[in-house]
């Protein structure tokens, strides 16, 4: 009974099983998405191959890369078929390019087609748009011709033009179906010989390209390689000549000038500014190195007068050697500043006073260095600027003009007197030289060594003399600010000094020094005989020997006796030198374009210009 | 002491929760895989649940019994527009036989109020079904699975007698599903995996039922 009371539950378990699982979950419906249907057609596109939209002329093997615009829908499929044979099948999940290579090696020339499909999304955002199943079809027929013949020779002609952006060149193109590149080389003849290719095109129609890597200021050399599957062809180089700019100078009293530039275009091939000045064109006195390519200015230190100084600018490109700057080309100028004082030919400076006078053939200035300051003048006639003399004491100045002898107050420029000189156009004759004393005497020398001792009081003639030594008439001579010592030079080389007596000239010595100038003391009691090579300065009334030293490699050109010193040359070319008078010591070595000035103290004048130097000790 | 009968038998429907874990990242990946936008229709939403037991006494307050029940639940994910429509879908079911030793808290002539543990096998049948059909064109997949689980399922059972025979039957609690790796119904070895790991059945939730107890025999 229990095993049959047992069954009995099983069998009651079996069928409320089978009851249960009959109630099996069931999912409910789909909600309906309810979005609109696309329109029957989608929007125009437009495809380029190469960027080309035209026939595709083609010779050899090519890749071609195309551009689908105008739909912003996906593009899903592409399919690319030339005369049946699909050699491009474009699936948006294989992660492909847009890209193929058409290879026309198998056909003869002429004219065929490539069927091009489009399978772009309809951007419905549907079910069936998203799995690709719901797309707008385009179908593209894109003639193509077929050409294998070579090329012939294809010579570019190149030409070449600046512009904001470098250099831009622009050559014949070549548009062909073997064209395969343009590649533009380019190279420096003068420190860079192997040519650089500095762009690749293979747009055949791209018949222009701007350098702007070009190293700047160069002369720069570019050819145009064609390149073709037959190989290759080159055209005649072009020569473009790049030039810096804004090159510019300020000079400086100083001595110094300010000189500033464009800044380079291109930092990229930059490598340093290299700046030097200098007199002449082919060689220069300073030079300065600039690396950073944002500095567009320098200081020159030794411009001296700064006129006529030639500044030279070169852009250096990256990893030029040194020795090969010198091939590089740049920019030039030359410095002229503008004028501070008068323009004159001749300045004399006045013992005991605080002004020059400034000696032009029709003017003669009054002129305040200290001041640089002209504030007076005179207009004269002057045959030449030599024609003037200033007494020792710096009170009175005289000059030759017509035959007469004009003396004037250099305090006021007031006439003190005037009287007329030898007849020297009678006599065919010029005047040498004429020196006037303290003392109102008056000594002249004509071309033809004669002197004429003068009183410029009443402008009488004390004597005429000619001063011939050996036979030979003197070149040179004057007379001492008391007016009683007269030195002449012979044209036989020997310098004698003379006393005045009632009896006329009575030679006091003689040295055999051949002098570039005289320069009597205040006091009259020394002379400074300038020669070629050395200074002695001797005794007035015994014309004894005091000191000597010499003139290295110079001659004289000015001197400052109010402050004892002298200025001259030296034995290197464009530099000047400082003595002191008395001792021959070496004050200051200067760096000048021209010793044709004055030393005023710590002043260095010249025609029109003052350089102001550091104050001597 | 009322009399009680020795043999009890239960048949109940109910309403229970489920956690379906793993299976709800199941549909997220779905939902991941496809290109379109995808709305979840049900996700294993609570449902009913059915049972039968029989229980005998052991002892004066102990009880034990043998008891089956099914549970069913799925989800759906998919989405209908004007070009056709597509859905994912998972339907579960539970068979769950097991042990229910039970204590017999309180007991009167009017109820009698039971404490029960079932513990054993829970059966799981896993089918899937991905449709999409567009243009009407359709294509279908389905895939069978299942997985084998231990649960516990503490509870709490009211029995009401209506007469000697029949009694109203209440119960409560909560189910745990230690979880069973779903796999391939034909191939145990392949296992369900999601980013490495393997999926679960979740049974795991509350239980509410209600039926009727019809006890034979008497002490």
């Amino acid at each position: 009974m229990i095993l049959i009371h047992r069954l009995r539950i099983s069998l009651w378990l079996c069928l409320l099983a089978g009851l249960f699982t009959g109630c099996e979950y069931q999912p409910h419906e789909l909600p309906v998405n309810d979005i609109d249907q696309p329109p029957a057609d989608g929007p125009p596109i437009v495809m380029s191959l190469n960027d080309m939209n035209d026939t595709i002329r083609i010779g050899w093997k090519r890749e071609f890369h195309y551009d689908i615009t105008g739909t912003d829908k996906r593009i899903n499929y592409v399919n690319i078929a030339f005369e049946g044979e699909i050699i491009h099948n474009y699936v948006i999940d294989n992660q492909q390019t847009f890209t193929f290579t058409l290879d026309p090696a198998e056909y003869s020339n002429g004219n065929y087609h490539l069927n091009i499909s489009i399978f772009t999304s309809t951007g419905s955002g549907s079910i069936a748009d998203k799995v690709g199943a719901e797309v707008y079809i385009y179908e593209l027929d894109w003639p193509v011709y077929v050409d294998k013949t070579l090329p012939e020779y294809s010579n570019s002609y190149l030409v070449a033009a600046h512009s904001e952006a470098g250099i831009d060149l622009t050559w014949t193109s070549f548009d062909h179906p073997n064209f395969i590149s343009y590649i533009v080389y380019r190279y420096y003849p003068f420190f860079q010989s192997e040519p650089v290719a500095v762009a690749t095109i293979t747009d055949p129609l791209q018949n222009s390209f701007t350098d702007s890597t070009f190293c700047e200021g160069q002369i720069i050399r570019y050819f145009i390689r064609t390149v073709t599957p037959a190989g290759y062809s080159e055209g005649q180089d072009i020569v473009f000549s790049d030039q810096l700019h804004g090159l510019r100078a300020t000079w400086n009293s100083n001595g110094t000038a300010d000189v500033t530039w464009d800044k380079a275009r291109n930092p990229e091939s930059f490598g340093k500014y290299y700046i030097y000045s200098g007199y002449r064109s082919t060689d220069f006195i300073e030079e300065q190195f600039i690396e950073d390519p944002d500095q567009n200015h320098a200081r020159l230190l030794n411009a001296g007068f700064g006129s006529g100084l030639y500044i030279f600018l070169k852009f250096i490109p990256k990893g030029v050697p040194s020795e090969l700057y010198r091939n590089l080309s740049g920019i030039e100028i030359t410095l002229y500043p503008q004028a501070m004082l008068p323009r004159f030919y001749y300045a004399h400076n006045l013992n005991g006073h605080d002004f020059m006078l400034l000696v032009d053939l029709d003017k003669i200035y009054r002129y305040f260095p200290g001041q640089v300051l002209t504030d007076n003048s005179i207009s004269v006639d002057l045959e030449q600027y030599w024609h003037v003399s200033v007494s020792g004491d710096g009170n009175r100045f005289a000059y030759y003009q017509n035959e007469e002898f004009f003396i004037r107050s250099t305090e006021d420029f007031s006439i003190v007197s005037q009287f007329q000189g030898p007849p020297l156009k009678t006599l065919n004759r010029t005047l040498a030289r004429c020196f006037i004393s303290d003392n109102g005497r008056l000594f002249a020398v004509d071309s033809e060594g004669y002197g004429y001792l003068y009183n410029t009081t009443d402008g009488t003639l004390i004597r005429e003399d000619p001063l011939n030594i050996g036979g030979y008439p003197a070149k040179l001579a004057g007379i001492s600010p008391d007016g009683t010592k007269m030195i002449i030079l012979s044209a036989s080389g020997e310098t004698i000094l003379y006393n005045f007596t009632p009896g006329g000239w009575t030679e006091i010595g003689r040295t055999d020094i051949q002098p570039f100038g005289y320069l009597f003391s205040k006091d009259s009691r020394s002379i400074y005989i300038i020669g070629m090579t050395t200074l002695e300065k001797r005794d007035a009334w015994s014309f004894s020997l005091i000191t000597e030293f010499s003139l290295p490699g110079g001659y004289f050109r000015s001197t400052d006796p109010d402050h004892g010193r002298i200025f001259c040359a030296s034995d290197k070319e464009f530099e000047y030198k400082i003595l002191d008078l008395e001792t021959g010591r070496l004050l200051r070595t200067l760096t000048l374009g021209s010793g044709w000035c004055w030393l005023y103290d710590n002043l260095l004048i010249t025609s029109g210009l003052q350089l102001t130097l550091p104050e001597f000790e | 002491m009322p009399a009680l009968s020795q043999v009890s038998f239960q048949v109940y429907g109910g309403f229970a929760t489920f956690k379906m874990d793993g299976l709800k990242d199941l549909n997220g990946l779905v939902e991941e895989s496809v290109p379109f936008d995808i709305s979840t229709v049900d996700n294993f939403d609570p449902g009913f649940y059915f049972g039968a037991s029989a229980h005998t006494a052991l002892f004066s307050n102990l009880i034990v019994g043998l008891s089956y029940q099914y549970s069913t639940t799925g989800s759906r994910i998919g989405i209908k527009d004007y070009s056709g429509y597509y859905n994912f879908d998972q339907i579960v079911n539970g068979h769950l036989l097991g042990i229910e030793p039970g204590v017999i808290m309180e007991e009167t002539s009017k109820y009698r109020l039971v404490f029960s543990v079932m513990s054993g096998a829970l059966f799981t049948m896993i089918k899937t079904e991905e449709v999409l059909s567009v243009s009407g064109q359709k294509e279908e997949d389905q895939e069978y699975m299942s997985a084998f689980s231990i649960p516990v399922y503490p509870s709490i059972n009211l029995s009401i007698p209506v007469n000697d025979f029949i009694s109203g039957y209440f119960s409560a609690g909560y189910m745990v599903d230690t979880g069973g790796k779903v796999h391939l119904r034909d191939n145990r070895d392949a296992v369900l995996n999601i980013d490495g790991y393997p999926v679960k059945t979740g049974w795991t939730g509350f239980r509410i039922s209600a039926g009727l107890q019809l006890n034979l025999g008497r002490r």
